[in-house]
């Protein structure tokens, strides 16, 4: 088990170099920087005029060391990152990008965590219920849902979303984390049910989104393993329905869907990023779009990093929990 | 008698053919310009200068019983002590609503972020409100706009009056005397020198405007700690005044700000010292009627009133009459969405998308808001790429340049737009207005008949296309180059704009689709963000779809952006610091005239020089211009005196333009949104 951590330590961190340097380099190949971006906004909020906005603009590149080599400003930021900890500094915040990401990071995983868990469990029994019910409604209805959640664009949803409740409805909890009464107190019920009200909807979209696939998974996998002869003989047994489908057969079918947590997570932030997005949420996806458009380009290498990280990490932890679900992965020696 | 018929017959053929072309030939000169008009049925409450504004001491002051309940108990002077012994009074018998009442609440939505509160050493604060409710500076522009005709000029705010030498050359500002920032400490000349010398003639801090932005050589000093001079190398620059305005020159607090400068401690470094001030340091230290108490990163920066603000209405009651304002960091268009929802309280409406629907909302008997139309201070142009040195990089961008040089060939662009059919594919309605390009027309100076206006007309376009030397020589619809590097070629013009904006795309799909008519091929080339900052400055674009705001509206604030004053300006004529531009006649006498206006101190002979100015941007299609909108403000029904016409941005932006200090709520409706911080005064509790 030692063995197989080291391993794969290993190679990830040679994967998340490699990523690190095709993410910088892809971000500054188009041309322009922050200090462009800077100058645009000094003219159209600040009212400079073009040629105060210029000087501005060369005097900020170099003060942000922005007009030094390509390579040199990489090397300059991958040895802050590793002898220092230190991930460069947001220029449109203006602060550390560890410190700038630290603010959104947990309530980003809360809500990505919760939408994982939510479609996991409800595509899950959806997926029972769709192979229980083979060709019936409870199979109908299941599958429906899931070719809605597999077909509607996530960010189509949240734009509809978003209009019916802010345009249709007035509802007063959009486009934020919470309501103002709550933005400075401290933790409390109240606080987390104001939350409730205004994160549901990305809760509801990227949920919705993400079961459709464990639903699919779940109903061909359950059905295959219903049809085994041990399932016949613990139903000729006597065994009660429930206990053959979710005791003898379920355990044997979800293994592709263990496998696929690894996969998933990412694909859970990533639904969440287009709903944060449209939504106005602040969590990590609106900040990766912002900083591709404005330049800040170690917000920008760092998220990608980050989830680069996550999905490597996210795919050991699938492996090893595969390995302590399953003995004959165990003993074919994997891990 | 057959022969004679068919003589007569082919003559006819011929005369007919003749006349045909000789038409088809025949281009449409200038019309009166079809003056559209204005949008909003309320007719905005113009001022007086010296009635909006004035210094002067009353019989009284007041102030806000909770603030004078904090003066009982011996934690803050009383109120006749924090103000300056001549506070700045603002006109209220001249709005909607009359005098204020104290307290309430006003909720922004912005979407930058607070880079910290050294504003002097060029940080923003985040914009949309957050620099015009802290910073004040030494005259105020943005309510200009309220001020009738006979005297337009910068309003006084910290300084209070000025004159000119008689030879020009030199500007004594007498500044507001006993004015304390928000932490009681006095405000001087010392603040002021300051700004000048350590920070805006520093070369190692990146403040807002530098030296060369008040003219070449100019020289600031202290007289006394109430009287500052400038020095000028021209005599009467009288349009510097205006630069000296937000955010140019605001003053910092020096008593906090002078320990941290390099320049006065060893241990500090230019960078620690321009981030000196971090958003989390609250209080801030402010002269503006609020001061950041509260902010937490991506949720909220809270404001309170500065209990040392130097401005009073004309009762004596300390201004702001709301207690606090909260910006909510979100996202620019969010504003929007949270202003129509109810849960902010304000948004400027610019996009021209949203006005049918704002306006079915606002007659909805539940829309919590009001509109508030503008003039129109918006513009759409087409500029063309009139520069021989910069982006020129092969012979067929030496071709092209020099086409575009062409007056023929301006016209021909010009006349082939309708101008009409645009707007209305724009926003259906009166909203939208054609534009003959140049400065805008709903301004306080603008003359009709200074604009030569080229009506649309499509067979006038192809007969000046040829004029210039393009003919559609092999018959595809598109005109072909006769000579040069590209003959026998189409002509093709790449036409770059900012994708990320809803009108733009609009506005060129109907521009590419009426040049197919007259002949010329456009290439549409979507940019934005830095992508479209590294195309401005390297020049290399041929066309570009622009939106004109604040040079065209209020030409004495950007007047360097008219016409080839300098070599990096205007954009679509640029040169090279080592090499300018070649100037075309007309642009020879644009200079000259801007340069009158510049040192210029009667105001009306000033307008006289800008419509000559506009006569001969539009005469010479300096820019194709589209078409012209307006904006407007879309304000919580809760809040009194928001002036009716105030423009979304002029020569502030609207948060400058409305007075904001002196919006107010009655008091049965401040229980709507309860305040945040209630009887929260900074550096007091």
């Amino acid at each position: 088990m030692l063995r197989f951590l080291l391993r794969r330590t290993i190679s990830a961190l040679g994967l998340l170099f490699v990523v690190s340097i095709v993410s910088f380099t892809l971000i500054k190949a188009p041309p322009g920087d922050y200090a462009d971006y800077a100058a645009a906004l000094a003219r159209s909020q600040g009212g400079l005029s073009y040629e105060q906005s210029m000087v501005l603009r060369d005097q900020l590149r170099e003060r942000l060391g922005l007009d030094k080599p390509m390579p040199q400003q990489y090397l300059q930021w991958i040895s802050g990152m590793v002898l220092r900890g230190d991930f460069g500094t947001s220029y449109v915040y203006n602060k550390p990008v560890l410190n700038l990401l630290g603010e959104r990071f947990f309530r980003t995983l809360a809500i990505a965590g919760t939408c994982h868990v939510l479609a996991t469990l409800i595509g899950v029994g959806l997926g029972i219920i769709g192979a229980v019910y083979q060709h019936r409604w409870g199979d109908r209805i299941a599958s429906t849902i899931a070719f809605l959640g597999m077909t509607i664009p996530r960010f189509f949803m949240a734009l509809v979303i978003l209009y019916w409740l802010a345009f249709v409805i007035g509802y007063p909890y959009v486009g934020a984390i919470s309501s103002r009464e709550f933005i400075l107190a401290p933790m409390s019920f109240a606080k987390l049910w104001d939350t409730l009200k205004h994160v549901w909807p990305i809760i509801f979209v990227a949920a919705f989104g993400g079961l459709a696939y464990n639903m699919r998974v779940m109903r061909g996998n359950l059905l295959d393993v219903l049809r085994q002869p041990y399932i016949e003989a613990a139903r000729a047994k006597g065994v009660p329905g429930h206990k053959v489908v979710l005791k003898h057969a379920l355990p044997n079918a979800l293994h592709p869907l263990v496998m696929y947590q690894g996969v998933a997570m990412p694909y859970m932030l990533s639904g969440e990023l287009e709903v944060a997005i449209v939504l106005g949420i602040p969590t990590i996806g609106p900040l990766m779009l912002d900083s591709l458009y404005r330049n800040d380009i170690w917000v920008t290498t760092t998220i990608f990093l980050w989830l680069s990280t996550v999905l490597v990490v996210a795919n050991l932890l699938a492996d090893i929990a595969l390995g302590l679900l399953d003995p004959r992965v165990r003993q074919a020696g994997t891990l | 008698m057959k022969i004679l018929n068919a003589i007569l017959a082919t003559t006819a053929l011929a005369a007919g053919l003749a006349l045909t072309a000789a038409a088809a030939d025949e281009i449409k000169g200038p019309i009166p310009y079809p003056t559209p008009k204005k949008v909003g049925t309320t007719e905005p409450i113009r001022v007086p200068y010296d009635k909006l504004f004035h210094f002067g001491a009353l019989p009284s002051y007041h102030e806000p019983d909770w603030v004078a309940d904090i003066v009982k108990a011996g934690k803050l002077p009383p109120v006749e002590q924090r103000l300056p012994k001549e506070p700045l009074i603002v006109d209220t018998s001249m709005t909607a609503d009359g005098v204020g009442q104290y307290g309430g609440t006003l909720r922004h939505v912005i979407g930058a972020r607070p880079q910290g509160w050294n504003w002097i050493a060029g940080q923003y604060q985040g914009y949309g409100g957050t620099e015009h409710s802290t910073m004040m500076c030494l005259v105020r522009t943005g309510p200009m706009w309220m001020l009738t005709s006979d005297k337009v000029e910068p309003l006084p705010q910290l300084a209070k009056s000025w004159d000119w030498s008689d030879d020009g050359h030199q500007l004594t500002m007498h500044l507001v005397e006993g004015a304390k920032w928000s932490d009681g400490q006095p405000f001087s000349s010392e603040d002021v020198i300051f700004s000048w010398e350590d920070n805006i003639v520093d070369p190692n801090i990146p403040a807002w405007a530098k030296a060369g932005a008040f003219g070449e050589g100019t020289k600031l000093e202290a007289i006394d700690a109430n009287t500052i001079r400038w020095t000028f190398k021209d005599s009467f620059p009288v349009t510097t005044i205006y630069q000296m305005a937000l955010n140019n020159f605001c003053p910092g607090p020096a008593h906090i700000l002078k320990p941290l400068h390099p320049k006065y401690n060893k241990d500090a470094t230019y960078d620690s010292y321009i981030n000196a001030l971090k958003p989390e340091m609250l209080p801030a230290v402010t002269m503006g009627p609020w001061v950041p108490v509260g902010y937490k990163p991506d949720e909220i920066i809270i404001m309170r009133r500065n209990p040392y603000f130097i401005e009073v209405d004309d009762h004596g009651n300390q201004l702001p009459y709301l207690d606090e304002i909260s910006f909510k960091l979100s996202t620019w268009e969010d504003r929007t969405i949270q202003t129509v929802a109810g849960t902010a309280d304000y948004t400027n409406l610019e996009d021209p998308n949203l006005y049918l629907e704002s306006l079915k909302k606002a007659a909805e008997p539940n829309f919590p808001n009001n509109l508030y139309w503008s003039v129109r201070s918006l513009s759409w142009r087409i500029d063309f790429n009139l520069s021989t040195v910069c982006g020129v990089d092969s012979d067929a961008d030496k071709a092209k340049r020099e086409l575009f040089r062409n007056l023929d060939f301006r016209r021909a662009i010009s006349q082939g737009v309708d101008r009409e059919a645009m707007a209305q594919a724009l926003v259906k309605g009166p909203f939208v207005a054609p534009f003959a390009g140049g400065l805008h027309v709903e301004t306080d100076f603008f003359k009709p008949d200074s604009v030569v206006y080229y009506p649309y007309d499509v067979a006038s376009a192809k007969a000046l296309l040829k004029k210039a030397g393009l003919e559609d020589t092999d018959g595809d619809g598109i005109v072909n180059w006769t000579s040069g590097p590209l003959k026998g070629k189409n002509l093709e013009i790449s036409l770059v704009y900012n994708s990320s904006h809803p009108a733009y795309p609009l506005l060129a799909d109907s521009f590419i689709g009426m040049m197919q008519e007259a002949g010329v091929k456009i290439l549409a080339q979507p940019a934005q963000g830095a992508g479209q900052e590294d195309i401005n400055d390297t020049c290399k674009w041929e066309a570009m779809l622009w939106r004109g705001d604040r040079p065209f509206t209020v030409p004495l604030a950007q007047l360097q952006d008219l016409a080839p004053m300098s070599p990096r300006a205007p954009l679509w004529h640029m040169g090279k610091p080592e090499k300018p531009q070649e100037l075309l006649p007309f642009e020879k006498d644009m200079i000259a005239i801007l340069e009158k206006v510049r040192t210029e101190p009667d105001g009306a002979k000033r307008a006289d020089l800008l419509n000559q100015y506009n006569h001969l941007f539009t005469e010479n299609v300096y820019s194709v211009g589209l078409v012209t909108i307006p904006a407007a403000l879309i304000v919580n029904k809760r809040f009194k005196d928001v002036p009716a016409g105030a423009p979304v941005l002029a020569w502030q932006w609207s948060e400058d333009n409305t007075l904001r200090e002196r919006f107010w709520i009655s008091k049965e409706d401040q229980a709507q949104v309860p305040e945040l911080m209630p009887g929260e005064m900074p550096g007091v509790n």
